[in-house]
């Protein structure tokens, strides 16, 4: 790079690929097991008629995720630190306690992904889940983080299989159009739960830590906000199109041959069957092992750091066990309890999954509340603060999640209703 | 020893034993490190007694009691010098200017001596999280018998650094204390802080110890430290800084701000700045500095010698090997400092030279640099352009730092 600023193209895309990061690798990891499970459940047991959904979710997770980079650049700081400093050491200490909750959830939803994953090469569980959990405990705590991310990064282009796989396929476009375009809402507790569980995978509340910490670590100035923005509105895109075709793919093969449960991975596996043949379990099983991996790194990680930070313990990868005890323990703790639980003798695997994502959905209106309470204040923001739109998308979601929560609430005491998944 | 979690929120009763309000904050006098008066919340107003007006105290039984006479008064908060505990203190971050780091507070720890509230030390340990959590929710004896069996993490008062996010400005004694920190640590510290915080640091440090900081800092804080401050003192700053630092923080700004800073600093040393921004940041150009001391090959050891004791003390590092040039200003050579103490006065400079055939030109990328350094065991490598005119000097540590911190 030159040290006297450039115009030129070549200039422009380096500078991108300098700060092209946090938004994407955050997206990416997005669609981890959780992701990739319940984009695949919808698709088998509601063809396209859920589809319709990842419309308003793609315009909430650009808003959400924005917020947040902006957040981040403005201020410099955390969004545990935010609430710390805005609201007090109590609030904090119970968001970060439901917090630790849900993602102990969705760590264990990915530990169940790599267990699944290698369960349809015949790998037992006993064996895939304690070793994945040793090696990405000693990554972090031996190893450096930074030289994995990238292989992390790589594998993930697995993802693309899946649209090919959906074009292979040749699914009704006609019927995905009018399930993308004309809305319409199973009421009851699975068809609800279903909902919750897309929007909860999707915009899952952990990101919003990770991100606004990556894009803070990452020193963003200022004047690099429209290229930070860039990144964040791509990745979102990137994730939810990812989500989209995973739905089609699973639709025009498993749902169209009267396939709509899910019970295991080598089902799931069946959507890349166009593109990979016999090879599909294979295909399925890399990918979905890697990004297993890959966000049961990263979730513990990040949730250990969220909790320190919000509570004013040392953390960070780049400090040593003895400087940071806390935040290594719970490090720890978390890959500990979350291996652990799918060790549990007859745990059902994918309940575990789906299950983890719909805490999502519950908790990210809560979250949603505290960014869009923080963003509006001028003395963090200066100029920054929301203007009217993001104030409406931000909200607007906000009430129509608790609306979802408490429809989930009121079905599952009606007398029809079975029990979730 | 009492804490301000167990302080906050005690009822407060007049000296005829009626209920007035509970304390709500305590501001204390930051020169003498005591309470000066506690801010009360009255039926929704904010009042304040002093603290020579409380007549009883005890967070064991929950109550503050009012001497006879003292009526609470209206209170803005207003005042520039003093510090509520719990408006400026609790929850946020300092800077343990002892432990040279930036921590977060969790609680403040008050010791009552004589007729006294003293401040003792913020605590920033597991202890002070717990006891802030649980204070009013379980008795306050059994509390304190969980909280000290925690590990105690606290700061000694005198040593706590707060930046005052809302007017830019850093409280306390800090300032000095500051300023008496290695570089390098007041540039961890730097590193730590949020956005609005390192500006406040930055303006209230002088510009030479504010640039010699950041100096020490990453890449990235210090072209967003630069950025983010108004551009006349951008540029004071800068100016302390050496040429070539100062270039490679202002590459990373966006054009138009690194023209108004540029235009901002004194002529001469934007010239050496612009001059330097026009070399590629992984060529010899890119590294070298223009700020050096030189001799000429006409003068004696004692002349040369002379002429040092005047040198800036800015250069004192970097004289281990000093470059002789010709009346042109062309490198004629270069002479090792011990050299040339150990050489009689009256004997010509040139003597105990050594004819420099391994300098480079200033497009010499940074890889063959580093071979050179490393092949003939350098210290520092003079630059020349292509009609042989000294240009700049390469010292260790700038090929060091690029090494270790790499692009």
């Amino acid at each position: 790079m030159l040290r006297r600023p450039l115009t030129g193209l070549w200039a422009r895309l380096a500078m991108m690929a300098a700060v092209l990061g946090p938004g994407m690798i955050t997206s990416n990891v997005d669609n981890d097991a959780g992701g990739i499970y319940t984009y695949s459940v919808c698709g088998a047991r509601y063809g396209y008629r859920l589809l319709w959904v990842l419309v308003p979710v793609t315009v909430a997770l650009v808003v959400v995720q924005e917020m947040c980079a902006r957040m981040g650049t403005v201020t410099g700081k955390g969004l545990a630190d935010l609430i710390r400093e805005e609201f007090g050491l109590r609030i904090t200490f119970l968001l970060m306690m439901l917090l630790l909750l849900t993602n102990l959830g969705n760590a264990a939803a990915d530990f169940a992904g790599l267990a699944s994953a290698l369960d349809v090469l015949g790998v037992s569980r006993w064996v895939s889940v304690p070793l994945g959990a040793v090696a990405i405990w000693w990554l972090i705590v031996f190893g450096t983080y930074r030289s994995a991310e990238r292989i992390f990064l790589i594998a993930c282009l697995v993802y693309f299989a899946y649209p090919i796989s959906a074009f292979l396929a040749k699914p009704d476009w006609a019927a995905a159009a009018k399930g993308t375009l004309t809305p319409s809402l199973p009421v009851d507790l699975p068809g609800l739960a279903m909902v919750v569980g897309i929007v909860g995978t999707t915009i899952a509340p952990w990101m919003q830590f990770y991100l606004q910490s990556s894009v803070v670590e990452k020193e963003a100035k200022i004047s690099d906000y429209k290229r930070v923005r860039l990144d964040v509105v791509l990745g979102s895109i990137v994730a939810v199109l990812v989500a989209f075709f995973i739905v089609v793919a699973c639709a025009a093969t498993l749902h169209v041959t009267g396939v709509t449960e899910i019970v295991s991975g080598a089902d799931a596996a069946k959507a890349l069957a166009p593109l990979a043949g016999a090879a599909a379990k294979y295909l399925f099983a890399f990918g979905l092992a890697v990004a297993s991996l890959f966000a049961a790194c990263i979730l513990p990680l990040s949730t250990a750091y969220s909790v320190c930070e919000g509570l004013g313990l040392e953390a960070g990868v780049n400090r040593r066990f003895k400087e940071a005890p806390e935040f290594y323990w719970l490090y720890t703790a978390i890959i500990v309890l979350s291996a652990g639980m799918i060790l549990m003798p007859g745990v059902p695997l994918l309940q575990i999954i789906l299950t983890s994502q719909i805490l999502n959905g519950l908790l990210l209106p809560v979250i949603l509340v505290f960014m869009a309470l923080l963003i509006r204040r001028r003395e963090l923001m200066g100029e920054y603060v929301n203007g009217p739109v993001y104030d409406v998308v931000t909200w607007g979601t906000t009430v129509i999640l608790v609306g979802l929560a408490l429809a989930m609430v009121v079905t599952s005491f009606l007398p029809s209703a079975s029990v979730g998944f | 020893m009492v804490h301000l979690s167990e302080v906050l929120g005690l009822a407060v009763f007049a000296a005829d034993g009626s209920r007035v309000g509970r304390v709500d904050d305590l501001r204390v006098d930051s020169q003498r490190g005591v309470v000066d008066r506690v801010v009360l919340r009255v039926r929704g107003n904010t009042l304040s007694v002093p603290w020579s007006a409380v007549a009883s105290f005890s967070p064991d039984h929950r109550r503050v009691g009012l001497a006879e006479g003292s009526t609470p008064a209206q209170w803005t908060g207003g005042e520039s010098e003093t510090i509520c505990l719990k408006r400026d203190v609790l929850d946020r971050q300092i800077i343990d200017t002892q432990g040279r780091k930036v921590v977060r507070v969790n609680d403040i720890a008050l010791e009552t001596s004589g007729d006294a509230l003293h401040l003792k030390r913020v605590e920033v340990g597991l202890a002070g999280a717990v006891r802030r959590l649980l204070a009013g929710v379980i008795s306050p004896r059994l509390l304190r018998r969980l909280a000290d069996g925690l590990s105690q993490q606290g700061i000694p008062w005198d040593y706590v650094g707060m930046v005052e996010p809302g007017s830019a400005r850093i409280r306390l004694k800090v300032h000095q204390q500051l300023a008496k920190m290695h570089p390098a640590d007041l540039a961890d510290i730097l590193e730590d802080l949020g956005r609005v915080e390192r500006k406040a640091i930055v303006s209230a440090l002088d510009p030479e110890t504010a640039a010699q900081a950041l100096s020490e800092a990453e890449p990235s804080v210090q072209a967003a430290v630069v950025e983010a401050m108004h551009v006349d003192r951008a540029a004071d700053l800068l100016e302390e800084m050496a040429p070539d630092e100062a270039a490679d923080i202002l590459g990373d700004l966006p054009e138009e701000r690194l023209q108004a800073v540029l235009d901002a600093m004194e002529d001469e040393d934007a010239e050496e700045v612009r001059e330097l921004l026009t070399f590629r940041e992984d060529s010899a150009g890119g590294l070298m500095t223009t700020d050096f001391f030189q001799a000429k090959a006409g003068w004696t050891v004692g002349e040369t010698l002379a002429t040092l004791q005047k040198v800036d003390e800015d250069l004192l590092p970097d004289l281990d090997e000093i470059p002789l040039v010709d009346d042109e200003g062309k490198l004629f050579g270069i002479v090792p400092l011990v050299r040339l103490v150990r050489a009689p006065g009256g004997s010509p400079v040139t003597t105990f030279m050594r004819r420099e055939v391994r300098a480079v030109t200033t497009s010499t990328p940074f890889k063959e640099v580093v071979e050179r350094f490393e092949k003939y065991h350098l210290r520092a490598l003079a630059v020349v352009d292509e009609f042989g005119d000294l240009k700049g000097i390469i010292n260790i540590e700038d090929v060091l730092t690029r090494l270790v911190k790499g692009d």
